[in-house]
């Protein structure tokens, strides 16, 4: 609540003079003791935020770089599983193919050998006779 | 002439809790951890150097009078908020407001000549001379509207509280009572800041940027 003076309250007094040396005794401690701390801290954060965003994009680009390492060697596995299994194709196609050959030899070499076997038992039946 | 004591003892409690409250800043600053209050004051010290475009050599003089102006005047104006404060703001009184403007129209000018030199000085506010008496006008204009705006609306903020409390009965007056508390403290901020902001304008335009010849002048501030 204000309570207005006897004098004339828009006339300034001796009041001011003490408000003035209060006040720069304030700027006083505030400019040389306050302020270049605040800038010093501000400019340690400040580093320290460029020295993070530095390790960051550092990071980013090794990241990005193992990126393309893994896809890189992703790929070769990929062409190398491709040639397994190709090779593996071929091998079975071979096998099957080796495999019939062998199993019609070994069919006709079993009915060769009855016809045979049946000829020669009819030959000495023949001859009982 | 005589002297006010309770303008003098709220000035000084004013002082005593911008003091503590900054040297509380300065002892806990942090690098990795700031607090709310070390943030506020980085904040207005921030806003006050991106502000200032004055010569590089007296651009901290500028922040540091702005920024302690925001504080003093802030905590100036809230002082009568604080509960059960029996202080008057002392911002509502004249010779606040008169020594804070005279202040700052004296560090301006003492600036500019130290900046320019004598001569530079007079030109500077001599040129062209058909203007000089309108620029001097203005020069003196300046601290007499910088103290009578903050004086005016903290001793009218003082004389509305005067008056719910004696128009009103206790119960009713409760409500705008509040509102106007609530007003007067978002009232505070923007007055320390219309006087820290003004303080800035007055050094931008005694001591602009470029006025050394070794800066350039397009170098505004340091970030």
């Amino acid at each position: 609540m204000i309570e207005l003076p006897d004098s004339n309250f828009l006339l300034p007094d001796a009041t001011a003079l003490v408000e003035v040396v209060v006040f720069l005794v304030v700027l006083f401690v505030v400019s040389k003791f306050v302020l270049p701390r605040l800038h010093m801290l501000m400019n340690q954060r400040r580093h320290q935020i460029d020295d993070a965003l530095h390790a960051a994009a550092e990071a980013e680009a090794e990241a990005r770089a193992r990126h393309d390492d893994a896809a890189r060697t992703l790929r070769a596995a990929r062409r190398q599983a491709r040639l397994i299994i190709d090779h593996a194709y071929e091998r079975h196609d071979h096998l099957v193919a080796e495999g019939r050959r062998k199993g019609r030899e070994e069919y006709e070499w079993s009915t060769r050998n009855i016809i045979r076997t049946e000829t020669r038992s009819h030959e000495v039946a023949g001859d009982g006779r | 002439m005589s002297v006010q004591l309770d303008a003098v003892i709220a000035c000084t409690v004013t002082a005593l809790i911008v003091i503590s409250f900054a040297m509380y800043v300065r002892v806990t600053g942090s690098v990795r951890k700031p607090g709310p209050l070390q943030l506020a004051w980085e904040a207005t010290a921030t806003t006050a150097r991106d502000l200032s475009h004055v010569s590089a050599p007296y651009r901290e003089r500028a922040v540091s009078t702005a920024v302690t102006l925001f504080w003093f005047i802030l905590a100036a104006n809230w002082l009568p908020l604080l509960p059960g404060s029996p202080l008057p703001a002392p911002t509502a009184n004249i010779n606040m407001t008169i020594a804070l403007a005279t202040i700052v129209i004296v560090l301006v000018h003492a600036t500019a000549w130290r900046a320019r030199g004598a001569r530079g000085y007079l030109r500077h506010y001599l040129s062209p001379l058909w203007l000089a008496p309108v620029r001097l006008l203005d020069e003196l204009v300046k601290p007499v509207t910088l103290a009578l705006r903050l004086f005016g609306v903290l001793f009218a903020s003082g004389l509305v509280v005067a008056m719910l409390g004696a128009l009103l009965p206790p119960p009713a007056a409760l409500v705008p009572h509040v509102a106007w508390m609530i007003f007067d403290i978002f009232m505070g901020v923007i007055q320390a800041f219309i006087f820290a902001l003004l303080t800035i304008l007055y050094f931008n335009a005694a001591v602009p940027a470029g006025l050394d010849p070794a800066e350039p002048a397009t170098e505004m501030r340091t970030r």
